[in-house]
């Protein structure tokens, strides 16, 4: 199963590759294989956005469906697909009591202006929670995180190959003593969606913009990810505010707004199922980076490590 | 008056209290802003709301309600399902020092009677050496003591996680502030709680 183009993204717990955490001390390693020189020099961001539509479109079939989140990164995985000429069945994952009502209006609109059909599922996400479901998910999977849980059971029910957003996340991490950043892919969250893969036969794409080396090292080298990374007073401790500003630099054409997650009205209660859901799973004592640093990544990236 | 419980139908009457000039001693129309955020308050308000005023079992909130219905003071707390320990993280009452002392109280007798005898806090530097003096009753001041456990500069990221995601809800802050542990004296324990079942 290709997670990322010829599996160039690993992850190990305890040295098993794409595995589960079977005691709590086990390290847990992220590695990124290598680019293809020629690939990299006559390629662009832009280019390798396009290329990956093709590459998980000869993976999965014509047959998949994109979880259309509202946000900027399944907009542009969306047009690309079109710019190949797919039109990917979409769908959207809208909350009792109207939490996410902004994020289903801008899916709207992006559906409508992009002429695709978008099949909206309604869900009771407190009731997943509090019915004992999501926890019950969870620990299939080892992860805690209610949103990514939620999305798998959705995939599961529909049978289908899936694709999601999947930014580049980057971190800072703050010691005591220094600060640096790093590449995120965090075991509970991007990892899980690997062991879901595996575990439940679906394909799943959960790291679109890392899904070739090529087009995650676009990313990291641009002008302003560089900057982002190297001004230790920017008073930024993820991309995450800065992204939509990034990549509407090297990829211009989406609908411009405002960062969200969609769980702004949820963030308590996500802390509280974060706890309840792990509660029966094996905790992480170890102190490993949930990622690769900035800089080892670059090198890995570039064969040089 | 009295100490209630505060849920979702008591949105609305909390709302004045979040129409401050400062919080903490701090200006946070200044400090806060956020472009194209009009009404700053009605933003904390909201996201106070979804958080003390939602059900949720570990997010407390208490008020002080006067006798025509109206909240007169609030405070609220995060009780942690990790450690015998609560986190005090808001206290509004309009400058009414008397009302601060009621709903500390009543924070406190709200916790020890959970088995939850240690409390932290997240205060303003410049305003901590007075805080006892103006947020603790006699009662309280006796038999509750003190330490520091950690100053954070302004504009820099807490690094223990729990302080970090209860005490700064993850955002940077403008000014000095201390991470305050309170806890129950050794003589004022009468009986160490269960923490063990089955």
């Amino acid at each position: 199963m290709n997670f990322t183009h010829n599996n160039y993204l690993k992850y190990s717990i305890g040295g098993r590759e794409y595995g589960y955490r079977e005691t709590p001390t086990e390290k847990y390693e992220v590695s990124l294989g290598s680019i293809d020189v020629d690939q990299y020099r006559t390629s662009s961001f832009e280019n390798e956005l396009h290329r990956t539509a093709q590459l998980v479109r000869e993976d999965f079939g014509k047959d998949f469906v994109l979880f259309l989140s509202g946000g900027t990164d399944s907009e542009i995985v969306l047009r690309n697909f079109i710019a190949i000429g797919i039109k990917p069945r979409c769908v959207i994952i809208k909350f009792e009591d109207n939490y996410n009502i902004g994020e289903i209006y801008e899916a709207r609109e992006i559906a409508k202006e992009l002429d695709v059909k978008l099949d909206v599922i309604n869900f009771d996400v407190k009731n997943f929670f509090y019915s004992g479901e999501a926890a019950e998910f969870g620990e299939q999977i080892q992860s805690t995180q209610i949103t990514y849980i939620m999305v798998y059971k959705h995939i599961l029910q529909l049978g289908f190959p899936a694709v999601m957003g999947g930014e580049a996340g980057l971190t800072r991490q703050v010691n005591k003593d220094n600060s640096y950043w790093y590449y995120a892919f965090r075991e509970n969250e991007d990892a899980s969606a690997m062991r879901f893969s595996n575990k439940f036969k679906i394909p799943l794409v959960n790291e679109w913009f890392s899904y070739t080396p090529e087009l995650l090292l676009y990313y990291l080298e641009s002008e302003d990810i560089q900057k982002l990374v190297s001004e230790r007073y920017n008073y930024k401790l993820t991309a995450a505010s800065s992204k939509n500003r990034i990549l509407a630099k090297l990829y211009p054409y989406f609908r411009q707004k405002f960062k969200k997650h969609g769980f702004e009205s949820l963030i308590a209660f996500n802390s509280i199922c974060y706890d309840d859901i792990g509660r029966n799973q094996i905790p992480r004592l170890e102190f490993s980076l949930d990622g690769v640093p900035y800089d080892l990544a670059i090198k890995q990236l570039k064969g040089e490590q | 008056m009295k100490i209630i419980e505060l849920d979702k139908s008591h949105f609305d009457a909390i709302l004045p209290l979040f129409y401050t000039k400062n919080y903490m001693g701090t200006d946070f129309h200044s400090n806060f802003a956020m472009p194209g955020i009009r009404e700053i308050e009605k933003v904390y308000h909201k996201a106070f709301s979804n958080t003390y005023l939602s059900d949720l079992s570990r997010y407390k909130a208490l008020g002080l309600q006067e006798e025509d219905g109206s909240i007169s003071g609030l405070i609220s707390f995060f009780i942690s399902p990790n450690e015998p320990v609560w986190y005090g993280t808001m206290i509004r009452s309009a400058n009414n020092k008397e009302n601060v002392r009621i709903l500390l109280d009543a924070a406190i007798e709200y916790n020890e009677n959970q088995g939850r005898f240690r409390f932290y806090t997240l205060w303003s530097v410049r305003h901590s050496k007075l805080l006892r003096r103006f947020a603790f009753s006699d009662s309280a001041n006796e038999r509750y003591d003190y330490f520091d456990e950690c100053i954070i500069p302004a504009k820099t990221k807490c690094i223990y996680h729990n302080f970090w995601t209860i005490l700064f809800s993850r955002i940077l802050l403008p000014t000095d502030t201390v991470v305050r542990c309170t806890y129950l004296k050794k003589e004022y324990r009468k009986e160490t709680p269960i923490g063990g079942n089955l």
